[in-house]
């Protein structure tokens, strides 16, 4: 799978600001409102500063994408672990395994909203495991997983009512009063709260926004001078709607931004031009996935028959909320991928008990194989166009990606030096960028 | 030559990256996590690399704070995680 790694062509925002990003922090020292600079630099991910910690000697930018990299190998490892090595299978995590294989083949596509997403996977995975096999998880530890997913890509927010089902059935587990008093708990609490600390603190040396998205957690420049204009950030917010939800490409019928955003107005748009071209190909390609193994395993499947109202059924009615928030706020596949499958996956386990006995595994050694040998086929082709294309995505520093070349190795004081000012107060010196 | 080269220090750093980060996994599962994994090996591992990520972007953070930028302490950082990997994943099993 390493082959997947070896691209030369990254997502469209990576080199807008992404990668600009790294490039100044790695390049400067502590400086507040970075978002005064680039409104996009108001959205880097947190992840941000660990893709810096990959920049090393001789090498430099070459090795940024490792981590996201590495999000989604340890996923699939996790997965074939589980299938390959388990006399059980678990039909979930079987089709999860082909699914992600075949649909995710390229690390260029990724951004930073697909490995947000894969994280929140992950807290389907680890939940689904523990439930299955009786393993006593801690509440906290799903929603430091989620926080970090928060921190990365903020659209993670329409998982929510799936986490509060989460966090609300391990709190079950571990009876709620004992679990809130518990000594335990508040030494477990310390890791999230340095990370729920550190995320705002990004934040808030960003932009001024405790969390960006609430206008009310924004400080104005007179209190924090390196505070960002907010009307920005809202007209960027507006910017990022209207294009998820089609305004961009109705060729202007409807001119009015605001009238367009009413729903009998951005639906039937959306519906033709984004959910029928990305999120339908992507459905049937998950259906396609789960009905080949239902087949092939059709001898061994128990059906749940009787279903009463249980916490299945509460489950599946959250996964249902993520996906109305989602569609409703930004209904972009990137950004609510990660519901639909939880809400297919979670449909298919009300129906049907997913863990079955496989005595021969010749059958699921062979899918793994093949969805294998498609992921390697495919990236071998990419790379291929990719050596043949001549624009600035050329591969032309294989095995490494060609963004690389953009970085500029000049201190962050050369580049602003007019732009910087110097707010001095006991002795302490804050450099920061104001928005004036 | 130079690219096998490079592809071969590329697939090493990898593989390099992925033990350093469950290596500091480790002792972040211990507090956060009260079960033995026994028959869980590959679930377990999930966790030291999730949340060998989380602790390693915090420290990235923190770099970043104290204005701390040099290829070199990157460099120290992945063995310190590697070390810890190693430390617990070989020196132990070799106790038993």
């Amino acid at each position: 799978m390493f082959i997947g790694i070896l691209i030369s062509k990254t997502h469209e925002d990576y080199l807008a600001y992404h990668f600009d990003y790294i490039d100044l922090i790695y390049n400067s020292d502590f400086v507040a409102g970075l978002g005064n600079l680039e409104i996009g630099y108001n959205y880097t991910p947190f992840i941000a500063y660990l893709q810096k910690i990959f920049i090393i000697p001789h090498y430099n930018f070459k090795l940024l994408h490792i981590p996201i990299f590495l999000i989604f190998l340890n996923i699939c490892f996790f997965l074939i672990s589980d299938v390959f090595f388990k006399k059980n299978i678990n039909l979930i995590f079987f089709i999860l395994l082909l699914f992600i294989i075949l649909k995710f083949t390229r690390l260029s596509e990724f951004g930073y909203d697909y490995p947000a997403g894969l994280l929140l996977l992950v807290i389907f995975i680890i939940f689904d495991y523990s439930i299955k096999n009786n393993i006593k998880l801690s509440p906290i530890l799903f929603l430091i997983i989620y926080l970090y997913s928060v921190s990365i890509k903020i659209t993670s927010l329409f998982f929510l009512p799936i986490i509060f089902f989460i966090v609300l059935k391990s709190m079950n587990n571990e009876k709620k009063m004992k679990f809130l008093i518990n000594k335990t708990t508040y030494k477990r609490s310390i890791f999230f709260v340095c990370l729920l600390t550190f995320f705002i603190l990004d934040n808030f040396f960003k932009s001024g926004c405790l969390m960006i998205i609430f206008k009310a957690s924004c400080f104005n420049a007179e209190m924090i001078p390196w505070a960002v204009d907010y009307n920005k950030i809202s007209d960027y917010g507006l910017h990022v709607n209207l294009w998820a939800k089609g305004f961009y490409h109705q060729n202007y019928k409807i001119s009015d931004p605001f009238i367009y955003l009413s729903f009998s107005n951005w639906f039937p748009i959306w519906l033709k031009e984004h959910f029928f071209y990305k999120v339908f190909e992507f459905n049937l390609l998950l259906i396609f996935v789960s009905l080949i193994i239902l087949i092939l395993y059709k001898n061994q499947l128990n059906f749940n028959l009787n279903n009463k109202f249980n916490h299945k059924i509460f489950f599946i009615f959250c996964s249902l909320i993520s996906i109305f928030i989602w569609i409703s706020n930004l209904p972009q596949l990137r950004f609510g991928f990660y519901n639909i499958i939880c809400f297919y996956l979670l449909l298919i386990q009300l129906f049907i008990k997913t863990e079955i006995k496989v005595e021969k595994k010749k059958l699921v050694n062979f899918l793994i194989i093949f969805s294998l040998l498609f992921y390697f086929s495919s990236n071998l082709l990419r790379i291929k166009k990719e050596l043949e294309r001549n624009d600035r995505y050329k591969f032309v520093n294989f095995p490494f990606e060609s963004g690389t070349n953009y970085a500029v190795d000049k201190s962050f004081e050369e580049r602003y030096k007019d732009t910087l000012k110097f707010q001095q107060k006991e002795k302490k010196i804050i450099l920061y960028l104001s928005n004036k | 030559m130079v690219i096998l080269l490079n592809t071969l220090f590329f697939l090493l750093f990898v593989i390099i990256s992925q033990f350093s980060i469950m290596g500091y996994g480790i002792p972040i599962k211990k507090i956060l996590i009260n079960h033995k994994f026994i028959n869980h090996k590959h679930y377990e591992m999930l966790f030291e690399f999730i949340l060998g990520l989380i602790f390693l972007n915090l420290i990235g953070f923190i770099l970043f704070f104290s204005s701390i930028s040099n290829p070199f302490i990157n460099i120290i950082f992945f063995f310190f995680g590697f070390f810890f990997f190693y430390k617990n994943y070989f020196l132990e099993k070799k106790k038993f």
